[in-house]
């Protein structure tokens, strides 16, 4: 089942610093979606907020209806996982033993993982191709294996909302497409919703089916990309002049700057 | 069981398990059952409690160097020995009244803390490892200032901080028993959520971890672990530093393993470590906390080399 998570008149501020102004957004369905803008428009905060890892000034976050605060921890560790940006683990567990973590929310404590825990990691490691270093130590891994790691980690954790931030910003070109494509697998296959903060808007352009451009705490565009990935709407929030081409596949927006 | 007096090995059979008993003299018989045994097992339990304890703060902050004192609970409890010791001279010799005085200090200085790092109902281990950090510096400048004004009972408090056990009973063994055999099944317990929280606080929430409420829970239940212990036996370092990385090197950060044989090696290093503080001068006696430092500082320089070479 879908699910919708939305956020009413929902504001954030660091001290007087106001990050978040008032933002009304409804994600749902199992859509691929990518938030982008300038550092410090407010990307990673929402996701946070999302996330119940920050606490709001004003207004409300309700998921499927329910206000995110009625959840324990728990229960919401059923409904939404997070692949952070950056994981530093500096202990020497092993890749399955961070991947068999994302069943913590279904398993109570001193109890073990049981058969039908085990397929989920297994399958969750071989959709993400980390089944093959899985005795591998997590700090010895590649910057795009550990990303993978974590992706996996989430799909073991079997919610049907991801939450990502910038999943992809410091890999190189060939692990970024192969991370995009194993997220739009999730998407695809396990109905789940996407939400991810992206940098690179070429790549947020033909993989997303929604993107949402955030400029100073406060919601500039949102739609397909073609909607959003406009002339008018760049310029005002990157502040400098770009080129807009085609993608010779899709006939996506593609973006160059000047 | 080894000490100044030394009792052969067919003896001591026979004093333990009762046979026989004319064949050996009661002196004997009072040295093993009163005074080795209750330290042996003194040691043990001690030993057990630390080591569990470094393997909780080492998961909770995330740091590698932390040790059960890092949080200022054992200067408090060092405070509050001295003060029993130095300014209460009437009762300076009150053994009882010393611990009870320290265990106090020790659960004063938790709440002091606690107080000093939590910011709207929650504990950032930064501001945490800080408030203890001072309260440490805080503490140990009020002990050097008593130390110098009482310079009569400078060595008899320098002999209590360094750690000793050489009183032990067994009414110590009946009081740290419980607290330390409780203290390990409780953080056992949370042994799932620990190993979580070492990939982080913000992916432990997300992973249904209620890493306030944890950390809450084991900063109380360590904090009394710590009271107990220090109000017995003073400071005795770096086997709550140790002993975790020795069995994090041999079967890794896993705390559902980890606990439990930290433990045991952690009873195992310190009855060792009390049998050399028995021996090496006999007939007089170290301190135990001057053996475990003696020891465990080496170690842990191995362990930063071959951690370097690892880097390079």
């Amino acid at each position: 089942m879908a699910k919708i998570i939305e956020t009413n008149n929902l504001s954030f501020s660091y001290g007087k610093e106001v990050i978040l102004k008032e933002l009304n957004i409804i994600f749902g369905g199992n859509k691929f979606i990518s938030i982008i803008g300038p550092n410090g428009s407010g990307k990673t905060t929402l996701l946070k907020l999302l996330l119940r890892l920050l606490k709001s000034d004003n207004g409300e976050i309700k998921l499927d209806g329910s206000n995110l605060k009625k959840y324990t921890n728990k229960e919401l560790a059923k409904e939404i996982s997070y692949v952070p940006q950056k994981s530093e683990i500096d202990f020497e567990f092993t890749v399955y033993e961070i991947v068999s973590m994302g069943r913590a929310p279904y398993i109570k404590n001193l109890e073990k993982e049981a058969k039908k825990d085990k397929e989920i990691i297994e399958n969750a490691m071989k959709m993400t191709n980390t089944w093959k270093f899985r005795e591998k130590y997590i700090n010895c891994l590649s910057g795009g294996e550990l990303q993978m790691v974590m992706i996996a980690r989430a799909i073991a954790q079997d919610t049907k909302i991801i939450i990502l931030d910038e999943p992809i910003s410091h890999l190189d070109i060939h692990h970024q497409v192969e991370i995009m494509n194993t997220l739009q697998k999730i998407n695809k296959e396990k109905e789940a919703l996407i939400i991810t903060v992206l940098h690179d808007i070429n790549l947020a352009s033909q993989y997303s089916d929604e993107i949402l451009l955030l400029n100073n705490g406060e919601i500039v565009a949102k739609g397909e990309p073609k909607k959003v990935i406009t002339k008018e709407n760049i310029k005002k929030v990157y502040n400098m002049e770009f080129l807009f081409l085609e993608h010779p596949r899709n006939k996506l927006p593609y973006i160059l700057p000047k | 069981m080894f000490g100044t007096v030394h009792i052969s090995f067919k003896k001591l059979i026979a004093i333990l398990f009762a046979l026989d008993t004319n064949e050996v003299p009661k002196a004997y018989k009072t040295i093993i059952l009163d005074l080795r045994l209750p330290r042996t097992f003194l040691a043990g339990l001690i030993g057990a409690g630390l080591s569990v304890i470094g393997v909780v703060y080492q998961s909770i902050f995330k740091n590698p160097m932390a040790d059960p004192y890092v949080l200022g609970i054992s200067s408090g409890a060092a405070l509050g020995a001295t003060v029993g010791i130095a300014i209460i001279t009437k009762f300076s010799h009150n053994f009882a009244l010393i611990s009870i005085l320290s265990f106090f200090g020790a659960l004063f200085t938790l709440v002091l803390v606690y107080k000093i790092a939590v910011i709207k109902n929650i504990l950032p281990v930064i501001t945490l490892l800080l408030a203890g950090i001072s309260m440490n510096f805080l503490f140990s400048s009020m002990i050097s200032f008593i130390m110098i004004v009482k310079k009569e009972h400078m060595s008899e408090i320098l002999f209590w901080i360094m750690g000793n056990i050489n009183s032990a009973s067994w009414k110590d063994v009946l009081f740290i028993l419980p607290i330390i055999f409780f203290g390990i099944l409780i953080i056992y317990y949370f042994s799932n959520d620990l190993n979580i929280m070492q990939t982080g606080e913000e992916t432990a929430k997300t992973l249904g971890v209620e890493v306030e409420k944890v950390k809450k829970i084991l900063l109380i239940i360590t904090s009394i672990m710590v009271a107990g212990i220090v109000s017995i036996s003073g400071i005795i370092g770096f086997v709550g530093l140790i002993v975790p990385h020795m069995v994090r090197l041999i079967i890794g950060p896993n705390n559902k393993i980890l606990i439990p044989f930290s433990a045991f090696l952690g009873a195992i290093v310190m009855i060792f470590s009390d049998v050399l503080a028995r021996v090496i001068i006999s007939p007089s006696e170290i301190p135990l906390g001057i053996i475990t430092s003696l020891i465990g500082s080496p170690y842990f320089i191995y362990l930063l080399y071959k951690n370097k070479k690892k880097m390079i």
